[in-house]
């Protein structure tokens, strides 16, 4: 195993959204359109870079009985760090991925990359882990937003495709388009990469 | 036995004081930044209301060049142009949009003639309803609510309507009942402002 | 205000359902809701979990967080409180009611991260709400979440009789089936002012 794969792995071959199926909250929720998505992952990302280079740092000297409140907290923790500047950076930003942010907490992609990577790996695997997953992450929520932004806006990072005469498809940026949209896209994962 | 827990137990509470101290500083260095993008944000409506104006409409009458005034609990924002008043601007909502709460910012000439609406905040659904609230400069809906006044569009009840309830507001296809909710919301808003412009602008002249 | 909260309910439970509009507790619903039994165990546990810690954290945003200036430390501080109530309503539960345990035992570890309950605790802050709001809201969430996890399970009973193209199976048709129940849920909107 090279330590190219713990960074590459993510991408594809255990991502998180499509492989996975972890995070599915936020996956379905902003995904209204590529750069909600985008941003989405890229603060998840952010998270969890910070969240598993903290963890493996002090891996020897958590207490392993009390390792997952503690681990509760460094996540949280960094999620309060991440609210407080996009909140800063941009509120339109901010207004779009509302509730979403608190709640990258409660992601079990961080959880679950902490337990089952950071608290066991050295620190320099750790971030490329995370790195590797957290984009993984975003790659799925950016490709998941674009598809519902194409077919529902007829845009696609706020660029028009179709020109003015396309009707949008309304239904994609509705909450139902969100899971039919997610679920094509697995069966099309299960075709063509996990060649079922 | 009591030892491993009390290990345990601080163990904890290092974590969380650590946690608690770097959202602490987080927090003070990030909190003037985020203070001034809610201002954006509120800025941004009130702005799109307002016709040109010199001062700063969102800072308290009190302070230098300031123009907010607060009157029974609601702000109004007022605009001036080389001293003088050239609009006020305030928010209005109303709970009958189909998603329920629509809040709006209206814009009023001293006159009480609209300069220009904007939506604040509204839950209305995407692709149909939402477009009360387009980005676009060229909202037709919005616009047309420009220069409108209850002196001189075609009342019913004494209320702007849409066209379908016989007034002279232009609906949007496949939705009218947000439509109909902000028309209920400007009309109630000029209402408003007939009542309260003597005593509003006395308070800001006595400043 | 009585009728408010009733709107209020009825608006919680069909017109914002929390799974099918708001894509709160996406986990557990695809999880467990394989089969109807489950399902409404799962369902017993969330309003149990939802309206204990709403209440809780909403005294403690309400005394503490807001007279201390520290609504900063708002996701830190709720995210342990749920976490240690999870924890302690099993405790007391596996002492005190073991046929209760019984049923929803094996289900409790598994709120502690699904996120309707911190989404919870936080929209009610958000909107606002008084206290007797918070927990109306809660009731109505959370009944609203088992609802969706019931009729899930009830489709994906009879599902599991169907034959699904290879690769649709699993997931993917679950969330092409959440998507049509959404769908269906959309009907709603419109049904209360909120």
């Amino acid at each position: 195993m090279s330590i190219m794969h713990d960074f590459t792995k993510g991408f594809i071959k255990e991502n998180p959204i499509l492989i996975l199926l972890l995070g599915m909250c936020p996956t379905l929720a902003v995904t209204t359109s590529a750069i909600n998505g985008l941003a989405m992952g890229l603060a998840a990302t952010a998270v969890l870079l910070g969240s598993n280079m903290m963890i493996s740092t002090f891996r020897t000297i958590i207490p392993a009985k009390v390792r997952i409140p503690i681990f509760i907290v460094i996540i949280a923790t960094f999620v309060t760090i991440i609210d407080f500047v996009i909140h800063s950076i941009d509120y339109k930003l901010y207004k779009a991925l509302g509730l979403f942010i608190p709640l990258i907490v409660v992601n079990c992609i961080i959880l679950a990359r902490a337990e089952a990577f950071a608290s066991k790996h050295p620190i320099f695997r750790s971030i490329l882990d995370g790195l590797g997953m957290g984009l993984g992450f975003s790659l799925a929520l950016t490709i998941l937003g674009a598809i519902r932004e194409i077919l529902g806006a007829g845009t696609i990072f706020g660029i028009s495709v179709f020109g003015v005469n396309y009707e949008p498809c309304l239904l994609m940026i509705l909450p139902p388009g969100a899971f039919i949209a997610l679920g094509i896209l697995l069966g099309a994962v299960n075709k063509f990469i996990k060649k079922v | 036995m009591i030892k491993d827990v009390l290990k345990l137990v601080f163990a904890l509470t290092l974590v969380c004081v650590i946690a608690a101290l770097a959202l602490v500083y987080a927090y003070n260095t990030t909190k003037d930044a985020i203070a001034e993008q809610d201002r954006l944000a509120k800025l941004e409506a009130i702005k799109a209301v307002l016709p040109p104006y010199d001062n700063e409409p969102d800072r308290s009458i009190k302070e230098k060049n300031g123009g907010m005034v607060t009157m029974d609990e609601k702000e109004y924002y007022i605009a001036k142009k080389e001293g003088i008043i050239t609009g006020v601007a305030f928010q209005e909502s109303t709970k009958n949009g189909y998603g329920g709460l629509i809040e709006v910012m209206i814009g009023v000439s001293p006159k009480g003639s609209l300069n220009g609406i904007d939506i604040v905040k509204h839950l209305e659904t995407p692709g149909l309803g939402n477009k009360i609230d387009t980005p676009q400069e060229d909202n037709t809906f919005k616009n047309q609510f420009k220069d409108k006044s209850l002196a001189n569009s075609k009342l019913i009840n004494g209320e702007l309507k849409v066209k379908k309830d016989g007034g002279d507001i232009q609906a949007i296809s496949g939705a009218t009942i947000s439509p109909r909710a902000v028309c209920e919301a400007v009309s109630k808003g000029l209402k408003h402002f007939e009542i309260i412009k003597e005593k509003l602008f006395s308070i800001e002249s006595s400043e | 205000m009585g009728i408010e909260l009733v709107l209020m309910f009825i608006g919680a439970v069909l017109v914002n359902n929390f799974v099918l509009v708001r894509f709160l507790g996406i986990c557990p619903f695809l999880g467990v809701s394989k089969k109807v039994d489950t399902a409404i165990g799962m369902g017993m546990a969330v309003i149990f979990v939802v309206t204990m810690s709403s209440i809780v954290t909403w005294l403690v945003q309400k005394y503490i967080l807001v007279p201390y200036n520290i609504g900063f430390l708002q996701t830190i501080v709720f995210i342990l409180i749920i976490a240690s109530l999870v924890q302690l309503v099993e405790i007391v539960m596996e002492k005190s009611a073991p046929a209760l345990y019984e049923a929803l035992g094996v289900f409790l570890p598994l709120i502690a991260t699904n996120c309707a309950i911190l989404g919870l605790a936080i929209l009610n802050i958000q909107n606002s709400y008084n206290f007797i709001e918070s927990i109306i809201f809660a009731i109505g969430g959370s009944i609203g979440f088992t609802l969706a996890l019931v009729l899930m399970a009830g489709i994906r009973e009879r599902l599991a009789l169907a034959s699904v193209p290879k690769p649709l199976q699993g997931a993917s048709i679950s969330l092409i089936t959440a998507g049509l129940l959404s769908l269906a849920f959309m009907g709603f909107s419109g049904l209360v002012k909120m």
